[in-house]
């Protein structure tokens, strides 16, 4: 940590070179938001026939209308706190473009989470912000100064978390070599339990209890339910204290995970 | 006596890998695993200020060698120390004072100009920004670089591209440089280019350089040679050593005013013979120069030729010696 703090300059290099590159691939950009927006809409117009053939108002106290602005918001979540690293860090393993990486006198995960976080700076800036800003606009959620604090906190962590978990992702691919099968399976799995195909919410008590001990419900679900104000202080702190805790179990396998799957690294020979 | 700087003990290498068992659709179902030995025992050490060039046909184990020197890949047995440190437990330490170009993976960002790779090794290596313009305007001149490094990496050709990861590695003034085949795609004049800056930069900042290639027009930079096969070393000296030890077959042709009746299978093998004109070749070791010279001498010669086997020739030779052994 303190290493981080002393490098902050050279660690904004980083995050400044991700920047510029993101913004010098414009189609890149403009067709993963279109992407992005689709999935989204596809999730409505799911929901949108589950309502409609059910004959009910509202499902588990919840209306189509809620599940419209839910759906809406997760994605433009899902962009902040997800940076995609594993992808990175398989793609870097495959083609030896980690030897360059690591000979450099920088920690290789650093200069991956900045230069990422640089990339989808300006998604998050012209895309996810803007239109959670319109939603909550639209919705009239008065968001007072602790939900500000709680949302910034989870924010910080679900990043810190989900970057980590990638990381873990990735690295396995030293033994794996190609992750696309298991990496569509695990993420797959974290968008259910993230509550991105059913809100958290909408499961039966014990399943949510169960889901809410678990720290990929920081991939959306508890930052919308704290903007819409549909969960407790209590709740909220329990989603914390579990992420934090998540953190640091996660953070000490994927060192001793890395410090082992680093001697087996032989795939980039020539 | 100039000090140490690199030390490679003993490193052993092997990788699992596997080969089809059948051919078509099921080759990559039906795998026959087995153990490659990329490295067999390699040692050698380079001092300050040497250039050495790491010689080897493809898949000798000069880039594992490479890898495993910069601590990327951790040796099954055996030891790399660099600065005296060991390189795999302190490679973040002592990678401020090492630069690589690794030929087939660039450290530039393909979509945007070199001078933001080269803004970016600033802050990594902490170079302030007097020693930074200086530098680069050095590289920039010395590579003919002006017109290309505000480009855009993807526009460039390879060549160009190879000189801006020179740039990029070579801007802290490393004290040991690794160019792992540097010249890949490089046109004849920029490899001209690269090879003065490298001498410069031996002369003027005491830089050190271990260069691999299968490319044995590039090794005439280099002080010493170690040739590599099979993951092992199969010659350490210099280049003046490699030629006297494997290179001391001579080819002479002479033309005569009038043919003469000397034997000359008494001094070497004859390889083509007219009646004015012979081709000889002879052993520069067993043969007297003074006493073929002084029966040539006697002879109305016209016109001589002697030439000495190319590179290629003697590297070929020994390669065919040990494979023989």
């Amino acid at each position: 940590m303190l290493n981080l703090f002393k490098n902050l300059r050279l660690y904004f290099a980083y995050f400044y070179i991700g920047l510029k590159n993101s913004i010098s691939y414009k189609t890149d950009v403009l067709l993963i938001l279109i992407f992005r927006l689709a999935t989204s809409l596809i999730m409505i117009l799911i929901w949108t026939a589950i309502y409609l053939n059910s004959n009910v108002q509202k499902i588990n106290g919840f209306s189509l209308s809620f599940i419209y602005i839910y759906m809406f918001m997760f994605m433009p979540i899902v962009t902040i706190v997800s940076l995609n690293l594993y992808n990175l860090i398989s793609q870097d393993i495959k083609n030896g473009g980690i030897a360059i990486n690591m000979i450099r006198s920088v920690n290789y995960s650093l200069q991956l989470f900045f230069s990422s976080i640089g990339e989808n700076i300006i998604y998050v800036l012209f895309v996810s912000l803007p239109l959670i800003a319109i939603i909550l606009f639209f919705v009239h959620v008065d968001i007072g100064f602790i939900s500000l604090v709680f949302l910034a906190i989870e924010f910080i962590l679900a990043i810190i978390f989900f970057s980590i978990f990638d990381f873990l992702i990735g690295i396995s691919s030293i033994y794996l070599v190609d992750l696309s099968g298991l990496s569509q399976m695990i993420y797959n799995i974290i968008y259910f339990l993230g509550g991105g195909i059913i809100p958290i919410i909408f499961f039966p008590t014990q399943i949510k209890n169960i889901l809410m001990l678990l720290p990929f419900q920081m991939l959306g679900f508890t930052e919308i339910a704290t903007m819409l104000n549909i969960i407790s202080t209590h709740t909220i702190l329990t989603s914390i204290a579990v992420t934090i805790f998540s953190i640091f179990i996660l953070f000490i396998a994927t060192t001793v995970f890395w410090r082992k799957a680093v001697k087996k690294l032989s795939s980039i020979g020539g | 006596m100039e000090e140490t700087i690199l030390e490679v003990n003993n490193i052993h290498k092997k990788f699992k890998t596997y080969e089809a068992k059948s051919k078509g659709f099921l080759a990559s179902l039906r795998r026959k695993y087995f153990w490659k030995f990329a490295l067999n025992g390699v040692s050698f050490s380079v001092k300050k200020g040497e250039i050495v060039a790491l010689l080897g046909k493809n898949g000798s184990g000069k880039s594992t060698l490479i890898k495993i020197i910069l601590g990327i890949i951790y040796p099954d047995k055996g030891n790399v120390q660099l600065f005296n440190l060991d390189s795999w437990k302190y490679r973040q330490i002592i990678s401020k004072d090492f630069g690589v170009v690794l030929g087939a993976h660039g450290q530039l960002y393909w979509n945007l100009p070199a001078i933001d790779t080269f803004k970016l090794m600033k802050s990594i290596y902490k170079i302030n920004d007097r020693d930074f313009e200086e530098r680069l305007k050095y590289f920039v001149k010395i590579l003919h670089l002006q017109q290309v490094y505000k480009r855009q990496v993807r526009t460039m050709s390879l060549g160009e591209q190879m000189k801006c990861n020179f740039v990029a590695s070579l801007l802290h003034i490393p004290k040991i440089v690794f160019l792992d085949e540097p010249t890949i795609g490089v046109d004849i004049i920029s490899k001209l280019a690269l090879k003065n800056l490298i001498r410069e930069m031996q002369q003027k900042y005491k830089t050190t350089f271990i260069l691999t290639t299968h490319i044995i027009e590039d090794i005439d930079i280099a002080d010493r040679i170690i040739m590599m096969d099979r993951g092992k070393v199969i010659f350490n000296n210099k280049f003046e050593k490699l030629q006297y030890a494997f290179g001391n077959k001579r080819i002479i042709e002479l033309y005569f005013k009038k043919p003469n009746a000397i034997n000359y299978k008494n001094y070497g093998k004859v390889l083509k013979s007219d009646f004015n004109y012979i081709k000889l070749e002879v052993n520069a070791k067993t043969i007297k120069t003074n006493k073929f010279i002084s029966i040539l001498s006697d002879l109305n010669i016209l016109d001589y030729k002697i030439s000495e086997p190319g590179l290629n020739e003697i590297i070929l030779k020994i390669y065919n010696k040990k494979n023989r052994k």
